[in-house]
């Protein structure tokens, strides 16, 4: 390791590869965190939904809809119409309530749950 | 043919004639006999030709015949043939991405098995949730036309829920704002739900980007951090480092031998020779 601790100027950043984890691995974990709406929620109220480079961000993570990439999700469900809900600008704007929040939630509750008996 | 039967009866008859002429002028020539034979077996074998033409003409009628019905069944055949080809055309067939979506059993079973413990557990009984958390979604709702902070909050909020449900959302920014009353409630119905499809809070926090916001509130930078790739090629240019060092150092040792070699005449074997001055050397 570099005896100074600071990183050597010299060596250019490593795109697929940060702190210790690869790029695939961080994506991966940052879209299905994206299937709670809390989280969401989180992400609209510090104004990260406003930013155009963050939605073509989640524009590019759709990815994770093909077979390949699909069978790493653990919970690919809400993962998926979280990214669908995303794309739509009325989502985001209203993403800051927390009645749509509540209603998210309640819905992938539901969706969860429906194949059980009452 | 029947000229020929002609030209043999009329042989026949002529024989029989001259016979009978020969015989009635009595002077019976047995040449005019020899020859009524001759005529008779000619006859004969012209019969015998006729049977055996009648025969060929009949064989030649039932092979006709065999031949048209063959004719007529592979034309029924053909005819069967190609309406199965429609039939089989018709079948409404599943779109070709089906097929091109096609997944093993395998794949499908240990996907499932994958996904399984975050999607239910299997203890869940959906008559054990309360009614009044998937009712809630009705009060919210009306709740911002009530003036914040006036409105009572709905009956089966609970008031010790408050510590607990901050500490539920990802605590770094939503602390810092009040609750009022609406968000309780909403926040208790959603923290009231036996089971979510989705990662929690905790897990989140646990995670790869969890651990990268803790790298940078310590103030470690994560770029530093190697990937293994790096981390090889540095132990690389560690080992020629200090393999550079050795030579050196090895260097500097022979030199010193070579210098009291040169100064002394003495072979020195041992390398913890001080360089002070040795008036008994």
């Amino acid at each position: 390791m570099n005896p100074n601790g600071t990183a050597p100027p010299s060596r250019p950043r490593d795109p697929d590869f940060y702190a210790g984890y690869t790029r695939f691995e961080i994506e991966c974990e940052f879209v299905q965190s994206l299937s709670n709406p809390l989280y969401i929620q989180h992400l609209a109220l510090n104004k990260y939904l406003d930013d155009p480079a963050f939605i073509a961000y989640l524009a590019y993570l759709d990815y994770f809809r093909r077979p390949e990439y699909l069978k790493f999700l653990l919970y690919p469900g809400p993962t998926l119409r979280a990214l669908e809900l995303l794309q739509q600008e009325q989502f985001r704007k209203d993403a800051v309530t927390p009645a749509l929040i509540e209603a998210m939630a309640l819905e992938g509750f539901e969706a969860a749950t429906a194949g059980t008996q009452v | 043919m029947l000229s020929q039967f002609q030209a043999s009866y009329r042989r026949m008859d002529q024989s029989l004639q001259r016979l009978t002429d020969s015989i009635a002028a009595y002077n019976p020539s047995t040449a005019a006999a020899d020859e009524l034979v001759a005529a008779d077996d000619a006859l004969n074998e012209d019969l015998g030709t006729l049977i055996q033409h009648q025969r060929n003409v009949l064989r030649i009628e039932e092979l006709k015949r065999i031949a048209q019905d063959n004719d007529d069944r592979i034309k029924a055949h053909f005819r069967a043939v190609a309406e199965l080809r429609k039939e089989l055309a018709a079948i409404p067939s599943t779109s070709t991405s089906a097929s091109a979506r096609s997944v093993s059993i395998d794949e499908l079973l240990s996907y499932a098995r994958f996904i399984s413990p975050t999607t239910l557990p299997p203890t869940f009984r959906k008559q054990d949730v309360p009614a009044q958390s998937l009712s809630r979604t009705a009060d919210t709702e009306s709740q911002p036309h009530i003036a914040n902070g006036i409105a009572t909050p709905p009956p089966g909020t609970h008031d010790d829920s408050q510590p607990g449900t901050t500490a539920l959302v990802n605590g770094s920014n939503i602390g810092t704002r009040a609750l009022k009353d609406e968000e309780k409630a909403w926040l208790d119905s959603v923290a009231s739900l036996p089971f979510v499809p989705w990662p929690e809070q905790p897990t989140i926090a646990n995670g790869a980007l969890g651990q990268i916001q803790l790298m940078l509130e310590q103030g470690k930078d994560p770029a530093t951090v190697l990937s293994p790739t790096e981390r090889a090629a540095e132990e690389e240019k560690r080992k020629v480092e200090e393999e550079a060092e050795r030579a050196e150092e090895e260097e500097k040792r022979r030199r010193r031998v070579e210098m009291f070699d040169a100064a002394g005449g003495r072979k020195r074997g041992r390398e913890e020779e001080s360089d002070v001055f040795d008036p008994d050397a």
